[in-house]
């Protein structure tokens, strides 16, 4: 049969292998959005789009599983920043981050209202004490008020990382108890009630005990993607 | 075993890349019934032809360091690897194609602006171009819309964002922005009078487009702001209501 291509040496098509895997890398690379190899790269990356430089990563979070999102949070000067990327074969791939202007920020799970994180800029916080009254009021036809549940509750934080903190409340009735009050803080705590948050206070202090700052944000959001 | 295969394991014996040995003991049997058919054609005997081009092939040892140095263990197993590599680059082509479809070139080339223009839009001279960053800024248009009944208006800035760095996405323009004219009120991205800033990602020329929103007069100027990134440009109206 008659060859239409020249036959090549073993060296010839060594480097034309080489060239054809290099541009389907390139071009699977390119389709992933060049995905990153590492958490510091992806971070490089993502302050470059906000036109900003020397940002510190504070803290990988992971969702389980091999191929669990990663959120990265990270400072740079009074701001925060998050990203959150999937692992890929090829790396890390960005999906969205948010710029906070703010130099403290707290957030909670979307089922779990009582585990939040918190994200502090300044290095020289060494820890964190929160203090906030939950409840539940409730309106009646009348116009008054029914309070169901109205208990203050404060919590010390567990330092993450540099800069990332958490705080778990604890439940102030007992688990079997069964007065209104009881199972207003159960629905809170599971979830399953929003419930009314007041008086949110966090002191910041440093290494050794000296108060930096008194937080007070006007409420605590919750975050249904953010991983840690 | 008869004195060619001997012959033939001596000298596959010194050709350390193994995957060739096969093809190797092809072509040499091949050439060893060629002679054998050539003396045999000639009135040699059977046996004493297989012996002539047995002798005809030459040294063991020589033709098998010959072999060797031609078929070289490095160069092999790396064109193998190679092989093997080029048809993982294919497979993960294949699969980030049925993951994403075919991407649009098309848009690649020139795409598309973020906000149509209506027709009641009045074009404005832009303003300059500029870099940030990794960036480069030119501004496509200027336009500015106001309803004559007090209903408002909107001053619209289509821009392009070019960048070499083909990995990066465009730049962050979402609640980034802020806004001031020259009677010195503040246009912020979170409560009115609105400014808003979005980017659409492309390779190498992102679309970016920046909206301020008019209300209760035209300013002669609006000088519009990154505030993180400090970078600003000016847009004259000329005001007048």
């Amino acid at each position: 049969m008659r060859r239409f291509l020249p036959k090549l040496s073993r060296r010839q098509k060594l480097f034309r292998n080489l060239t054809a895997a290099a541009v389907c890398l390139f071009l699977a690379a390119w389709m992933w959005d060049f995905p990153t190899w590492s958490a510091e790269n992806m971070l490089e990356r993502t302050e470059r789009q906000y036109l900003l430089q020397g940002s510190e990563l504070m803290y990988v979070g992971k969702d389980p599983g091999l191929f669990g999102g990663r959120t990265l949070y990270a400072r740079n000067g009074e701001l925060l920043l998050v990203i959150q990327c999937s692992p890929t074969p090829l790396g890390l791939r960005y999906a969205w981050s948010e710029l906070i202007e703010e130099p403290v920020y707290c957030t909670t799970r979307f089922h779990d209202p009582t585990d939040i994180f918190m994200l502090v800029a300044n290095p020289a916080c060494a820890s964190a004490q929160l203090s906030i009254t939950l409840g539940e009021t409730v309106l009646r036809y009348d116009g008054s008020e029914d309070v169901w549940m109205k208990e203050d509750y404060a919590a010390q934080s567990e330092k993450v990382a540099s800069g990332v903190f958490r705080f778990q409340l604890q439940p102030h009735f007992a688990g079997e108890e069964d007065s209104l009050a009881a199972k207003t803080e159960r629905e809170i705590f599971n979830g399953e009630r929003v419930g009314d948050q007041e008086n949110l206070k966090i002191r910041l202090y440093d290494e050794n005990g000296e108060l930096l700052r008194i937080h007070t944000p006007e409420g605590l959001e919750s975050n249904a993607s953010w991983a840690w | 075993m008869d004195h060619f295969e001997l012959w033939c394991a001596k000298v596959l014996g010194h050709v350390r890349f193994v995957p060739d040995r096969a093809a190797i003991k092809k072509e040499l049997t091949a050439h060893y019934e060629d002679s054998v058919s050539d003396f045999l054609r000639i009135g040699y005997d059977k046996d004493l032809a297989a012996s002539r081009a047995l002798t005809a092939l030459g040294d063991a040892e020589e033709v098998g360091r010959g072999l060797d140095r031609a078929h070289s263990f490095w160069l092999g197993w790396l064109w193998r690897v190679t092989r093997w590599s080029v048809f993982l680059a294919m497979a993960a082509v294949t699969v980030s194609l049925w993951q994403f479809g075919m991407p649009e070139i098309a848009e690649w080339i020139d795409p598309p602006p973020i906000v149509e223009v209506r027709e009641e839009y009045a074009q404005i001279p832009s303003p300059a171009d500029f870099s940030a960053g990794a960036y480069h800024f030119h501004f496509d248009e200027t336009l500015y819309d106001w309803n004559e009944e007090g209903e408002g208006g909107q001053v619209l800035v289509n821009l392009s964002a070019f960048t070499p760095c083909i990995w990066l996405d465009g730049p962050e323009l979402f609640d980034l922005l802020e806004a001031r004219d020259d009677r010195g009120r503040i246009y912020r991205s979170d409560r009115f009078p609105y400014t808003e800033g979005y980017t659409k990602d492309y390779p190498l020329r992102s679309r970016c487009a920046v909206s301020i929103f008019l209300d209760e007069y035209v300013p002669q100027w609006l000088e519009v702001r990154h505030k993180t990134a400090g970078w600003s440009f000016r847009v004259e109206i000329g005001g007048g209501i």
